[in-house]
């Protein structure tokens, strides 16, 4: 290996460093196509839960995730100022559209390419300023650019995605414009809950009366005390245009403040705001982690070498490193999620160590006297190796954690682990030959030792040689530590909450909070039944649609569940509005004699229901009656009580749903459910692998079972102490806090093989145990700390982030380094004197009881 | 406002028009010639029976059979449709009398046979769904025309071998908030049979939800000396794709013949057929 580096780095430094900055110029024009995404999804579309969700949204309408706008009135919603309100808003949610001036130049020159009568169209199109009506025009563009290029498919599909934009609202539902069903003496009324805002207080009392009246509008369209109503826009946009969804929230926003303004106070939540709020914040991470992280690594650089080329040279090396990783993101068309954001920071901490212990070696080596090109042969000689095998370990580590089928892990486990191999090659081959490039000055001054140095290095030592003397104690405290810790890790709990990314002041957590506190919830799930069942149209017969309506009663019944819909609710409805809202036809109605089934009276009252214009019915059921999909609207954003949740109606359909009855989870929130798991499964399989790899790896390097387990002591008892802090903190385990295990274990492993190997080259060098321990701890021990400490200064850049779950991330890390060096220096020593004192057993003992009787 | 149960009928356009006519076809302006059509004869009385596929975007069809009944009281209409079928419908009744006058709501009652009930149903919302049909009530009984400003698109399409003019309809401006809300349109396009006023084919913009619905009328043919087509279809569409699609298929039609006030009250809905 080191004649390999050397026959490049140090024999051709020229063409090296040529071939180092082109590779790296290269990717930095590929930078400009990093994408990001900011999808909810923690898994791959084709996870059973997200195969779910595509089914619910093509057999079902009104399936697709929704703006919600929740409105506060000062005491009651029903006055005439907030009703013409709703209507307003209403009406110019309606005519949402996200075109963007950009998108009019794109049209415009679109139109100038095309030329013929659609280019003509197009031109006059953009010069336009989008309206009400564009959407038509352009329906018109798209049928003249048909007929003109039926052929031009690249045409069509530009045209598809415009329209996309003009109309990217599929529904807005609010008080203003949702059908109510009553009874009224004798007949039925289907109307809007009003066409025109009265201006008398009994018009607007007997508006308050029906709306109250009707379950189905319960905590949506106004709550129990009248202060708050909900606004639901179903967006048309697809999951993957991010850009368009934080276009609209926007809107949304200037709409309710700008140009709709009024008393009522206002909260926006639903899925495609977190969403585009977590884009936007992603990308405002991004740019702001990268100069807190570079900062950071600069100031240890500084520390550690004080000179600009011992900061230039390493720092050069993790930028260009990173931009490499970044730039095989790109190739391999990846985008950044929120958890590959923190990847400058992973890279820069980590990447930095190789470089700091080559030019620490290299500067040592210039020292005792050795030219330019010998120190820097020393150099490899040296370090090339334990490079190499800690660099891999890292790696491996990292690699493991992509061992999941949660997708941001998956590729945050392998762009570390890519990145971390990348940094490598960077400091074998590009440190070298830029250090024979550049100018040395021969004869450096000769290193003082500080006399902070010295107190550091004497602390050191003497800590060491004091617990080798005393393993026992050392072996007590961590044995404590070690079931203190295992207690703690019982309480940790598996929670991923997408609103608790932001922070506790943050306009997306404290929406969401407000709907779940005081509306039906933010955030809807959907249970899917299918029936088995030679009948025609099952659903229609009673003892099918009871079943279901069992179910939903026992939805209502589970926490944080606020609001359960679908057919057996509305039929429910249909029921006892048709007779005059006597409460004892709440109820589904029964069969009887002549209709034994009760399929006539149901279908008879669907009918009746679709003849006044009822449109929701492809809400709940298939055509066939075949398929039903119970909306249930949740209270809560969290993952784990989406678990319990799913939980428990999985045990109820277990136990109560007949054999020809079938039950699918689906709904965004299914799928955060179903995340929680794969979080669990993923972790313990990646902990595992890591620790095998690891293993592996060790026994290469050590050719010594013994050693080799030696070294993964300190981090058992590092991700035990890690997990403790989780469980009594209550610090879930997430997206976030999953991966910390793996970078200990990554990490902290160099330092046991850092440690060892020193240790073991002292040993053979002749020393006894003492002096060798003495020495480990003067230098390896010194370079595992400040490592473990430049590392954890890097990973403090992430508390800068706005987002929770990195925030949490940067500060464990940051913790559980320093504990991982602390571990390895005591316990390292501790078990190594266990071995002395069992071969010296007598003699230690005889003095032992020497230095007793001396004392007494 | 005509009858809502001329469903099917109302799209079946009558009327012979007078030789003058024809022959002053070049003169024509595009409100003449919706007038033509919206004047087009339809018979005093009709009575048909009706097949309805209604087929969603999987193509999972739901067959109703039902019989119509209307009679013309003037600019007045009165009419009963009965549901033959799927079974757990059958003899549910519906029966509208729609008023000419426009401040006059028009009345409609249901008669469930599960309840043995007759219910009156008040509903303004003539932009809904036909029985979960794309088409929709104003559909069905025909547009305000005079709530409309036409233009010619085209002087003249072929359409199945027939000439057509393709007219262009917009609400006229004070009135397009009231368009709207009748109609749920906010423009149409209408292929207008040169030979006999028929309305072959249309396109219908839908303001809510931003849809776009598709007309065709086939097998046109004079029954008792009215101009009348016997299949009619809507399909509904979004963004090029087919949301829904709705078949009509009209047998046993007869005009003229002479149908009893009586058959228009409850007492007739609750007996059935």
């Amino acid at each position: 290996m080191y004649d390999f580096i050397k026959k490049i780095a140090v024999e051709k430094p020229k063409t090296t460093v040529i071939i180092f900055i082109l590779v790296s110029l290269f990717a930095v024009i590929m930078l400009k196509d990093l994408t990001r995404d900011p999808t909810p999804y923690l898994l791959p579309p084709e996870h059973e839960s997200r195969v779910n969700l595509a089914k619910l949204r093509s057999n079902y309408t009104g399936a697709e995730d929704g703006i919600l706008i929740l409105l506060e009135a000062k005491d009651t919603v029903f006055n005439s100022f907030t009703l013409r309100r709703i209507e307003k808003l209403t009406k110019a949610f309606e005519s949402l559209h996200v075109i963007t001036e950009h998108d009019m130049t794109d049209i415009k020159k679109k139109g100038k390419k095309t030329g013929g009568d659609t280019g003509k169209l197009l031109i006059d199109f953009s010069k336009e300023s989008i309206n009400d009506d564009s959407w038509q025009l352009f329906e018109e563009i798209q049928e003249t650019a048909k007929q003109e290029f039926p052929s031009n498919n690249e045409l069509m599909t530009f045209l598809d995605q415009i329209m996309i934009k003009l109309t990217p609202i599929k529904k807005v539902s609010s008080l203003s414009n949702t059908d109510n069903i009553i009874g009224k003496n004798g007949g039925l009324d289907v109307n809007p809950i009003y066409n025109e805002v009265p201006e008398t207080d009994n018009g607007l009392s007997l508006i308050r009366k029906n709306v109250h009246e009707n379950e189905l509008f319960k905590d949506i369209l106004i709550t129990p005390d009248d202060k708050f109503t909900t606004i639901i826009i179903e967006l048309g946009l697809g999951d993957d245009n991010v850009d368009g969804r934080f276009l609209l929230y926007g809107k949304i926003k200037k709409i309710i403040t700008v140009d709709i303004p009024g008393g009522e106070k206002y909260y926006i939540a639903g899925v495609p705001v977190t969403l585009a709020a977590m884009a936007k914040t992603m990308d405002e991470d991004t740019e702001k982690l990268f100069p807190i992280v570079m900062l950071i690594v600069i100031f240890s650089l500084f520390i550690t070498f004080r000179s600009l080329k011992g900061i230039m040279i390493p720092l050069s090396v993790v930028i260009l490193s990173l931009i490499v990783t970044l730039a095989i993101e790109v190739f391999f068309k990846i985008p950044l999620n929120i958890i590959t954001t923190t990847l400058p920071v992973f890279i820069l901490s980590i990447g930095v160590a190789d470089g700091i212990h080559m030019f620490s070696e290299y500067r040592d080596q210039i020292m005792k006297g050795f030219n330019k090109v010998g120190a820097v042969k020393q150099t490899l000689k040296h370090l090339a190796i334990p490079v190499i095998m800690t660099s891999f370990t890292t790696s491996a580590a990292f690699y493991s954690i992509s061992f999941t089928e949660v997708i941001q892990l998956k590729y945050f486990g392998i762009f570390t682990a890519i990145g971390t191999i990348v940094a490598m090659i960077f400091s074998l081959f590009f440190i070298p030959a830029l250090l024979l490039l550049l100018p040395e000055k021969m004869i450096m001054k000769e290193k003082r030792e500080s006399l902070i140095e010295n107190i550091y290095s004497g602390f050191l030592v003497s800590t060491t040689t004091a617990i080798a003397k005393k393993p026992f104690h050392i072996a007590f405290v961590s044995i404590v530590i070690l079931i203190v810790s295992i207690i703690g890790s019982t309480k940790v709990i598996v929670d991923n909450n997408n609103v608790k990314y932001f922070l506790d002041d943050s306009e997306i957590l404290i929406s969401a909070n407000k709907l779940d506190s005081v509306a039906a919830g933010s955030l809807s799930i959907n249970f899917l039944i299918e029936i088995d069942s030679l009948e025609k149209e099952p659903f229609k017969n009673y003892n099918n649609l009871k079943i279901v309506d069992e179910l939903s009663n026992f939805l209502e019944k589970q926490e944080h569940v606020g609001k359960v819909l679908g057919l057996s609710r509305l039929v429910k409805r249909i029921n006892y509005a048709l007779n005059d809202q006597d409460e004892s036809y709440n109820i589904l109605p029964k069969p009887s004699a002549d209709d034994p089934k009760g399929r006539q009276i149901i279908s008879q009252l669907l009918l009746l229901y679709e003849n006044g214009g009822g449109d929701i019915l492809s809400d709940y059921t298939d055509s066939n009656y075949k398929k039903m999909n119970i909306p249930v609207i949740l209270q809560t954003n969290s993952s784990r009580e989406m678990y319990a949740l799913t939980t428990n109606v999985k045990n109820y359909v277990r136990n109560k749903f007949p054999e020809n009855m079938k039950l699918d989870i689906s709904g965004t929130a299914n799928v955060a459910a179903a995340s929680t798991e794969e979080i669990v499964s993923g972790q313990v399989l990646s902990l595992i692998i890591s620790v095998v790899i690891v293993l592996i790896m060790l026994l290469i390097t050590f050719r010594s079972i013994y050693f080799s387990f030696i070294a993964l002591i300190p981090l058992v008892v590092t991700i035990s102490v890690n997990f403790g802090i989780m469980g009594f903190f209550n610090i879930p385990l997430d997206i976030g806090t999953a991966v910390i295990s793996s970078v200990v274990i990554g990490i902290g492993v160099d330092y046991g093989i850092h440690y060892i190997s020193r240790y073991r080259n002292n040993k053979k060098e002749g020393m006894d145990f003492i002096e060798a321990i003495e020495d480990t701890a003067k230098h390896s021990g010194k370079a595992i700390v400040s490592n473990a400490i430049t590392v954890a200064l890097g990973f403090c850049a992430l508390m800068f982030s706005v987002l929770t779950p990195l925030i949490i991330m940067g500060w464990m890390i940051c913790l559980t380094m320093l504990i991982s060096s602390l571990c390895t220096m005591a316990l390292i020593p501790a078990i190594l004197s266990f071995k002395e004192i069992h071969s010296k057993e007598i003699c230690i003992y005889s003095e032992k009881k020497l230095s007793l009787q001396n004392i007494n | 406002m005509k009858n809502i149960i001329t469903v099917t009928l109302s799209f079946i356009l009558l009327l012979l028009l007078s030789q003058n006519a024809f022959s002053n076809q070049e003169n024509l302006t595009a409100y003449d010639i919706v007038k033509g059509m919206d004047d087009l004869n339809d018979g005093d009385t009709a009575t048909s029976d009706t097949l309805m596929v209604l087929m969603d975007k999987h193509k999972n069809k739901r067959i109703r059979k039902i019989k119509n009944i209307r009679k013309d009281y003037g600019k007045d209409t009165k009419g009963l449709i009965f549901f033959l079928s799927p079974a757990d419908v059958r003899n549910t009744t519906y029966m509208s009398f729609d008023w000419d006058d426009e401040d006059k709501e028009d009345d409609s009652w249901l008669y469930l046979p599960a309840l043995k009930k007759i219910k009156r149903i008040a509903s303004s919302d003539k932009s809904g769904s036909f029985m979960g049909s794309d088409f929709t009530y104003s559909d069905i009984n025909g547009m305000e025309i005079e709530d409309w400003k036409y233009k010619f698109k085209k002087k003249s399409k072929m359409i199945n071998g027939f000439d057509t003019w393709v007219i262009e309809g917009k609400p006229i401006k004070d009135k397009k908030t009231k368009v709207i809300n009748e109609t749920g349109y906010i423009k149409t396009n209408l292929w207008i049979r040169k030979d006999n006023f028929m309305l072959v084919k249309g396109k219908y913009w839908v303001k809510k939800g931003r849809k776009i619905k598709y007309f065709k009328a086939d097998k046109i043919k004079k029954i008792n000396n009215i101009w009348t087509s016997t299949k009619l279809s809507m399909i509904t569409t979004k963004k090029g794709k087919v949301l829904h699609s709705s078949y009509l298929k009209i047998s046993n039609i007869v005009y003229n013949s002479k149908i009893s006030n009586s058959v228009f009250t409850t007492g007739k809905m609750e007996r059935g057929l």
